[in-house]
């Protein structure tokens, strides 16, 4: 079963790509491959290219791309409760990282993480560091997995879902952290969500994910301003927005992977579908320069 | 003034987390004297983050908890000391939808077992007719006839909380308590279940209780707003005024975090510091005082009351001065016609009453 089918973006030092879509378009598969955490053997086959910082990560020995993945490369994920170890106090889970990679005595990694939690703003931190993840609030969670995957100094985060689970006073905590912290470290991030705001906080460039696929991609300020994939513009739609009397209502649902239509994989559900769509599976195209979508009726002009 | 559908009045919900008998209880005021009312054809949004006992006051409302005081009159009839099977008749009238629909199904029954065992329990129909119902119902929430021999284990997430939204208009009520019921849910399907709710309210005159986190859904539902911060409602007013004009600095925090696709926080404006500290040992004053920018001596020892502002309610104060001060987050985003032709092809017609697959 295709899980993620040919995927290909990147990301410039110091951006920030967000990858948005809906459950099941792939979004975190994306990014397990990335950091080359699926598990390997016939259960996950990966084919393709990750070049980082001019390396292919996949044809790295394993034990050099451990090395690179917590200092170079980190993530964050959307549960820190079933990330961080509950028998551990969390700065010796901060600790653990910068021992691990940096080969330094307990004491001056114990100064570091003290550190670390005072960049991430854990108030009173030198109280927080001999604490159990279970006594912290989940926002206080989520700083202390941020201040882990910030431990090396990475030059790109990836940050799965990272406010999902949070309310929205604190998701805005969060995400005005990454926004800081992305700015202080100079580090590219990889911010993946189903949320279109959230995305909208931080990323400079948008990949809209469907089904396996990256079915539109562009700055994020023109997508917003003109989508050019239907589903891309459904998706807008759905946003309860002032003003909008009715949502916009995608019929039906994500396709079963197992039994994808041919043609164009969102032809199904789409309103400006006609025949060619049901034959041809359009290949992501650009519309302008440094915008594309995956549409053979793009741009959709002609059809308002 | 003429008795709304449902009257809240002082409500209060204590519950005891020490040990029993413990000489030294360790009370949380989950709800603390809310008061509210809902009409026909109404929607009442109540709004806060996790902690602030706004599920609570869903499931109080729906006696699935008793409450330790105030009263919830259905149509004049005092509900709160009621109990078994004189509560009965009223079950049929006050309905809730769950954030988990799948918690709430029997997994080991069809659809149409768990509904007709509904009906039957109710007293409405049995037999061939209860079958019968079981098809409109079905076809009310749009989902296939034939969804009705399987499980629950076989749907998606949407079509779930579609077969709770049959499973609260079986027993034909007039006020549904929707619990979270469209959070879990991916943008586009929250948009189908959002669209289905409005027509359901349309067509059977409806009153929504509304609770939710998500203040994007709850412009678009709600007519009316409450927000709750730790057990007690800080402002309550009209959905226009509340997103316009909010009063309270909790509200106008709340306001200022919605994540606009296409649209950013303003940077200047200085985010809430903090998280809800704990209901067991709540602040004393004003329960909003260890994060509010403009919090006073008074706000520190003297809780304010819900008083009103012309428009609506507030607890603070210092409501007034801080009106003058701060102007509300803006956060509109100019409409394109473009996108809005475009958008204007994908389904927005009308579900309800009609089958269609989903």
């Amino acid at each position: 079963m295709p899980a993620v089918r040919g995927v290909s973006f990147d990301v410039e030092q110091g951006k920030c790509l967000g990858i948005v879509g809906e459950s099941g378009s792939g979004k975190s598969v994306t990014s397990l491959a990335l950091m080359g955490l699926l598990p390997p053997g016939r259960a996950s086959l990966v084919e393709g290219e990750i070049r980082f910082a001019g390396r292919d990560l996949r044809k790295l020995a394993p034990a050099k791309m451990r090395r690179l993945c917590g200092s170079e490369l980190a993530m964050v994920f959307q549960e820190p409760m079933t990330s961080l170890n509950p028998a551990f106090t969390v700065g010796d889970q901060i600790m653990e990282v910068v021992m691990t990679h940096e080969g330094v005595p307990a004491r001056i990694a114990r100064a570091r993480a003290l550190e670390l939690l005072r960049e991430v703003r854990i108030a009173a931190p030198e109280r927080r560091l001999d604490d159990y993840p279970h006594s912290m609030s989940g926002g206080m969670r989520q700083r202390v997995m941020i201040a882990i995957a910030l431990a090396c100094r990475p030059r790109l985060l990836i940050a799965d879902e990272p406010t999902t689970a949070l309310d929205v006073t604190v998701q805005a905590q969060i995400m005005e952290l990454l926004r800081v912290l992305q700015g202080e470290y100079g580090m590219s991030i990889i911010l993946i969500s189903h949320n279109l705001g959230v995305i909208s906080e931080i990323a400079d460039d948008i990949a809209v994910m469907y089904a396996g696929r990256i079915v539109e991609r562009s700055s994020a300020q023109r997508l917003f301003d003109q989508p050019e994939h239907p589903y891309t513009v459904g998706l807008l739609g759905a946003i309860p927005s002032p003003g909008r009397e009715r949502l916009a209502s995608i019929k039906g649902r994500v396709p079963d992977l197992n039994a994808l239509p041919s043609g164009c994989t969102f032809e199904p559900r789409c309103p400006f579908a006609e025949q060619k769509c049901r034959e041809i599976d359009p290949a992501l195209a650009p519309v302008e320069p440094g915008h594309f979508s995956a549409c053979l009726r793009a741009p959709l002009e002609q059809l308002t | 003034m003429t008795e709304p559908l449902l009257r809240v009045e002082h409500l209060v919900k204590y519950f005891n987390l020490g040990p029993a008998f413990s000489r030294s209880p360790s009370i949380v005021h989950a709800v603390d004297g809310v008061s509210l009312e809902v009409g026909k054809s109404e929607t009442l949004a109540i709004v806060g983050e996790s902690g602030c006992g706004k599920s609570t006051l869903g499931r109080l409302i729906m006696r699935l908890i008793n409450p330790t005081s105030g009263s919830i009159r259905y149509e004049g009839t005092e509900l709160a000391s009621l109990s078994g099977r004189n509560l009965l008749p009223f079950r049929r009238k006050l309905q809730i939808i769950f954030q988990d629909p799948y918690g709430s199904l029997n997994p080991r029954m069809t659809v149409q077992e768990t509904l007709t065992d509904l009906l039957y329990i109710h007293n409405i129909a049995s037999g061939a007719e209860a079958r019968a119902r079981v098809g409109e119902l079905l076809e009310t929430v749009a989902l296939p006839a034939s969804s009705a021999k399987r499980y629950p284990h076989e749907f998606s997430g949407g079509q779930r909380q579609r077969i709770g939204i049959a499973r609260a208009l079986a027993v034909g009520p007039s006020i549904i308590v929707c619990d979270e019921a469209v959070s879990a849910l991916d943008v586009s399907v929250q948009a189908q279940i959002v669209n289905l709710l409005e027509d359901i309210q349309e067509r059977f005159g409806i009153g929504y209780v509304f609770i939710s986190h998500d203040l994007t859904v709850v412009r678009h539902m709600a007519d009316r707003v409450a927000v709750m911060y730790l057990g007690r409602i800080i402002e309550q007013g009209e959905t226009e005024q509340i997103f316009a004009r909010p009063r309270h600095p909790y509200t106008r925090a709340l306001l200022d975090v919605i994540p606009v696709p296409g649209g950013s926080r303003d940077l200047e404006r200085p985010l809430l510091k903090g998280e809800i500290p704990s209901p067991v040992a709540p602040p004393p004053g004003c329960h909003f005082n260890p994060r509010c920018a403009f919090a006073t001596d008074r706000c520190r020892s003297e809780p304010p009351a819900l008083e009103p502002t012309g428009e609506g309610l507030v607890a603070c104060h210092r409501w007034r001065e801080i009106a003058e001060w701060v102007e509300p987050a803006k956060l509109t985003r100019a409409s394109d016609q473009r996108l809005e032709k475009l958008q204007s092809r994908f389904n927005v017609s009308r579900e309800a009453g009609r089958a269609s697959p989903s």
